[in-house]
């Protein structure tokens, strides 16, 4: 009766999942609507109007629309449109508008309408300066209300399903106790991480806009036909930014795939660092627990590793998703590198080490270089540590094929990357001169929680909880400390090597990587050693990207504590320590995220428009000498005697139709930055065409003397670009595979040899 | 003899206890009566001093409450733990510290307060003898009275969960409570409906706008120390207690769904959802004048979240009492870390 039951409740589910697929497929097929108003407005200089209503009373169903307002002016920068509705509901119209430019002529932004309206509004807002004139308004329907619904469904189906299959597997082959707690805190450990994130709005964080540029530059490279996205083509105003080949992004494929189904910009982001922090719980847990063998250890650190408030402030308050990402993928390291020097592991486990190793080294390459730079630093102290080891065959072994699968697993991004980091004058190679110390730490501020969201890197009068809240925490700090005490009374002793030497090792690195983010490490000092540490040291920017790994080590510390006390079975110290962790998450983590979400200012982003499309921070990957400042949309420029007779662009290419009847070559200036891998081939004849940088690096096309055709200009990437890519997709399928057929293998073991194995590692098992 | 005079004290409380609330001739200003103000002006004429007034009324506010849901969680739980956990969660929610100490709206704090006594009330309806339930009948709709002239929205929810549970435990019963204590109410909701029917008390400049912007995002019913001006979140022991329970529940390792705590979760759930900034009220006002101002009225949707409060402490106190039947050697020291969350969490919210 019960199975009856439950099986009418799957089929209801499954069917309201097909209707929302169905629904969602139709938006996406659908003919598309199109309402068409002429009009035309001249905004009268000197006199200021704010949200002046062009148009009004237009009637428009539900969907995600595009605002095409053509207009003229002579400013490049100045106004701004955006669409209004006092009729729907409070979250029924949703846009941000778009800025006005000389070099554009017509508006593109997109507009969520939830509900049907009859009034809805166009407004353009003038500051009385410079010439402004708007004609007629198309709104051009979009799929991307299809598309969110066909997403949403598509998501609901596979959750449908992977549950379905969760239950049989759970029927057929059982689910431990341990297991199940082990996944229901994980989701409880990623639901407090994600707070701020729950609610539908971005905070403020420093470097959050450049990396939704970045998404944004990925959904625009992918419409384009560019794959993988190396010049992010709609940025600076559409001349290109070549972000992809310097700042790997990978990972954003994902959220920039949800902005081509048609979601906003917020939802997007706030959708993908959800699964960043789960990603991080569950990879944590992970290691932790093989390296501790305990369900129980692997969750508190997990913990205290998700929560700790160095991870919060680069996620939330700064917004460096780059660094947040990387932090994902450190454990793997710890646990490839534990399993490759451990004197206890069990072979066919020091065998494995590789994938860990390989794919801890390839995921922090592929998010954030500078804190490879600190993994490789600290990679060459462990290997001097360890010098005696890590030429033994079976250490050298798995570290080699580490290696190989790190880079095979990179190359796609590596190649392109040192061809342009030797070939081409970044700006990048050209800020060595920063200095990093003055925005070290106090020792003080290492220890702190009840952080606020402050900002202030330094102390100097300001309250402590106005500080940076960029904390390892007290508990951690306390955590090597005891350590370092167990040790001096000889408590580790009679201890197992392998954690023993762990807790030794994360606890020396810990305490480095402490000092190192101080204000007082000799930061300036070092830089004036040699250029080469100048340029390394400046790239850092700020000493607490140090604790990434130094939170990362004190939380080992932890592990090794409560492994200990565990093994000598001392349960009501292990309940104080296990107390202290959770006033530590609670005082630390949790309160800085309540701080958050209650003082941040915060902003909600739709249409990409609404953030413009200028900013590039600190300008990292222009070519050097360019100004950044004037590169705003704009028609081709020409030399004299050459006229434009046509001129598309669209992303990387533009088509040009031009005559020069002089009796000397000429050229063509146009709105994209030469960066190496750009083509100018003429249409007709398939000749290529002379490319040179014009005078703000920008694609400056020879035309020959009396020449008269059509040209096209596009980015090709070179061969050598494609092999790598090559190489990398082979690398992932092999290393899916290997993982696939491991687990396959491992399920039809008989459990008597996983047991032989378990006793044979000998640390014992929890369950 | 002895449980014969408990008796006549125990109706003489209740007596006093809803006849406070009861005596209002003012027109209420934001569905609020004025009648909160007869307990200072009383206590104002023993003490004297202006701050100490507010201090002995907000203190007994928090021993009335204390009483009540005490009276409840003892009547609801088996376990002296499970009665004292949902106690204690009921006491610490950041929703009523917000009304007492941040908003001042002490009106519908005094509702909250009446609240879990009319849970009490209602439960003994359900469940006493058909010769008794007439006293209990009584006793109730006295409550719902008061609890409905200290705060409308309070008392209009109340009664929607009455009929709701009446429908859902299938006991007629279960109404009788809501005709004793609607014909109480009816001076002021005479007044209310004029108000919404027809109009006027236009010198009041009551509000009419949209309210869905005041309503909660997901994550603001996650926060534990702090919270948004008008949006306090679950607070961090009962935010530790339902985890628990939830957790019980994915686990299922010797852990039973108590039946009683079915409808709570249906009601906390329902409430939750209501008080989203996501849930179109809009659409509700749209439907005409009478809804304009009844919505508008309302003023936060965060009442329904406040309104939640009760149920999901019981939830909580479920989630402590089963944790205690399934993992016996970590009980002590799950109680004793929820014990300091919840009261180090109330303690940060008063002095920080």
């Amino acid at each position: 009766m019960e199975m009856q039951g439950k099986k009418k409740v799957n089929i209801a589910i499954l069917l309201a999942i097909l209707m929302v697929l169905l629904v969602g497929f139709y938006g996406l097929v659908k003919p598309l609507r199109r309402v068409v108003l002429e009009g035309a407005h001249e905004f009268t200089v000197g006199q200021v109007v704010d949200y002046q209503m062009l148009y009004s009373g237009i009637s428009l169903a539900p969907g995600v629309w595009q605002v095409e307002l053509t207009y003229e002016t002579d400013r490049p920068l100045g106004y701004h449109c955006t669409a209004t509705d006092a009729t729907v509901r409070p979250g029924a119209l949703l846009t941000n508008g778009e800025n006005l430019y000389s070099g554009k002529g017509v508006t593109g932004f997109k507009l969520w309408l939830l509900e049907d309206t009859d009034a809805l509004e166009i407004r353009v807002s003038y500051d009385g300066q410079g010439a402004l004139q708007t004609r007629d308004l198309v709104l051009q329907e979009t799929r991307g209300l299809g598309g969110m619904i066909f997403t949403i469904g598509l998501l609901a189906l596979v959750l449908f399903v992977s549950m379905q299959w969760y239950r049989r597997h759970m029927a057929v082959k059982g689910v431990s106790v341990g297991t199940k707690k082990a996944v229901f805190g994980v989701l409880v450990i990623t639901v407090m991480a994600s707070v701020p994130y729950l609610l539908g709005v971005s905070m403020d964080a420093g470097d959050l806009v450049y990396h939704l540029h970045r998404i944004e530059g990925i959904a625009d490279g992918l419409t384009d036909g560019q794959f993988p996205v190396r010049i992010e083509p709609e940025w600076v105003h559409g001349h290109g930014y070549a972000s992809g080949i310097f700042y790997c992004n990978l990972l954003l494929y994902f959220p920039a795939i949800l902005r081509i189904a048609g979601f906003p910009i917020t939802l997007s982001y706030n959708v993908y660092c959800v699964l960043v922090n789960l990603a991080t719980v569950a990879i944590a847990y992970f290691c932790f627990r093989k390296i501790f063998q305990s369900r129980q250890i692997g969750l508190v650190c997990s913990a205290l590793y998700t929560l700790s408030g160095i991870r919060i402030f680069k996620t939330v308050l700064t917004g460096a998703v780059g660094e947040n990402n990387a932090m994902m993928f450190l454990p793997l390291i710890l646990y490839g590198f534990f399993l490759v020097f451990g004197t206890e592991v069990h072979v066919e486990q020091r065998k494995k080490a590789w994938l860990p190793l390989g794919i801890g080294f390839a995921g922090v390459l592929q998010t954030h270089v500078l804190t490879c730079e600190i993994t490789a630093f600290l990679t060459v102290i462990l290997c001097v540590v360890m010098v005696r080891r890590v030429f033994t065959k079976e250490c050298f072994q798995p570290l080699f094929w580490g290696a190989v699968t790190a880079l095979g697993l990179s190359l796609w991004f590596l190649i392109p990357f040192i061809d342009y980091f030797f070939t081409q004058d970044m700006h990048i190679k050209h800020v060595s001169g920063r200095t990093i110390q003055m925005m070290g730490l106090r020792p003080l501020q290492l220890l702190f929680g009840w952080a606020d969201q402050g900002e202030v890197a330094g102390m100097g009068g300001v309250k402590l909880q106005e500080t940076t809240p960029a904390a390892v925490g007290w508990f951690l700090v306390l955590a090597v400390v005891i350590f370092a005490g167990m040790c001096l009374f000889g408590l580790w002793k009679k201890q197992s090597k392998d954690i023993a030497g762990l807790g030794v090792i994360s606890a020396l690195f810990g305490i480095l990587m402490m000092a190192m983010s101080l204000k007082a490490f000799p930061w300036d000092a070092i830089q004036q050693i040699h250029p080469l540490f100048a340029s390394l040291v400046s790239s850092l920017q700020f000493p607490n990207r140090f604790l990434g790994w130094g939170t990362l080590f004190g939380v080992t510390a932890v592990g090794c504590i409560l492994w200990y006390l565990q093994k000598e079975n001392k349960k009501y110290i292990t309940g104080l320590v296990l107390a202290a962790a959770v006033v530590s998450v609670v005082t630390g983590g949790l309160h800085l995220n309540d701080a958050i979400c209650k003082h941040r200012t915060s902003f909600t982003l739709y249409n990409v428009e609404g953030m413009g499309r200028g900013y590039i921070s600190g300008a990292e990957y222009l070519i050097e000498g360019t100004d950044g400042n004037t590169l705003l949309y704009r028609a081709p420029m020409t030399s004299e005697g050459v006229t434009v007779e046509s001129y598309e662009k669209g992303g990387l290419q533009a088509r040009v139709a031009c005559r020069n009847p002089e009796s000397k070559d000429g050229f063509v200036d146009l709105p994209l930055l030469l960066y190496r891998g750009y083509r100018a081939v003429d249409v007709q004849t398939g000749e290529e065409l002379a490319l040179q940088y014009g005078e703000n690096n920008t694609i400056c096309v020879n035309i020959p003397a009396e020449y008269q055709g059509e040209f096209e200009v596009g980015f090709v990437p070179p061969w050598y670009w494609r092999v790598g890519e090559w190489i990398s997709l082979f690398s992932y399928i092999l290393i899916l595979s290997y993982c696939f057929m491991k687990k396959s293998a491992r399920e039809i073991i008989d459990g008597e040899a996983i047991e032989t194995t378990k006793k044979e590692v000998g640390l014992g098992y929890e369950e | 003899m002895k449980s014969k005079y408990m008796n006549y004290l125990w109706y003489l409380l209740v007596l006093v206890v809803v006849l406070l609330p009861l005596v209002t001739f003012q027109m209420p200003a934001c569905g609020e009566t004025n009648t909160w103000l007869m307990g200072p002006k009383a206590i104002s004429r023993i003490a004297g001093a202006g701050t100490m007034v507010t201090k002995v009324f907000l203190a007994l506010i928090q021993l009335g409450t204390l009483l009540t849901s005490g009276m409840l969680f003892r009547k609801v739980f088996e376990s002296k733990e499970g009665a004292f956990f949902a106690t204690l969660f009921y006491m610490t929610l950041p929703y009523r510290h917000y009304l007492l100490y941040d908003a001042g709206m002490w009106a519908r704090a005094m509702a909250l307060m009446l609240l879990p006594l009319f849970v009490r009330l209602l439960i003994s309806v359900y469940t006493v003898e058909k010769r008794q339930i007439w006293k209990w009948t009584l006793a109730a709709g006295a409550v719902f009275a008061a609890v409905a002239y200290s705060d409308w929205v309070i008392g209009v929810l109340l009664a929607d969960v009455v009929l709701v549970s009446a429908l859902w435990y299938r006991k007629a019963r279960g109404l009788a409570p809501l005709v004793p204590g609607l014909v109480l109410y009816l001076p002021d909701a005479g007044k209310l409906l004029q108000y919404f029917f027809v109009g006027g008390l236009e010198e009041y400049q009551l509000p009419l706008g949209s309210i869905m912007g005041n309503g909660y995002r997901l994550g603001r019913f996650l926060t534990s120390f702090m919270y948004k001006e008008g949006l306090p979140g679950i607070g961090l022991g009962l935010l530790g207690a339902l985890v628990l329970l939830v957790g019980l529940a994915f686990v299922g390792e010797n852990f039973h769904w108590e039946k009683k705590c079915t409808f709570p979760a249906v009601v906390a759930g329902v409430m939750m959802i209501l008080s989203l900034a996501v849930f179109p009220w809009d659409l509700v006002q749209r439907l005409g004048m009478p809804f304009v101002r009844m919505v508008g009225l309302v003023v936060s949707p965060a009442v329904f979240f406040g309104f939640a409060g009760l149920p999901l402490s019981m939830l909580g106190g479920a989630g402590v009492e089963a944790f205690g039947k399934a993992e016996t050697d970590k009980v002590k020291f799950v109680q004793i870390l929820l014990i300091l969350a919840s009261l180090g969490a109330s303690i940060y919210m008063a002095v920080a």
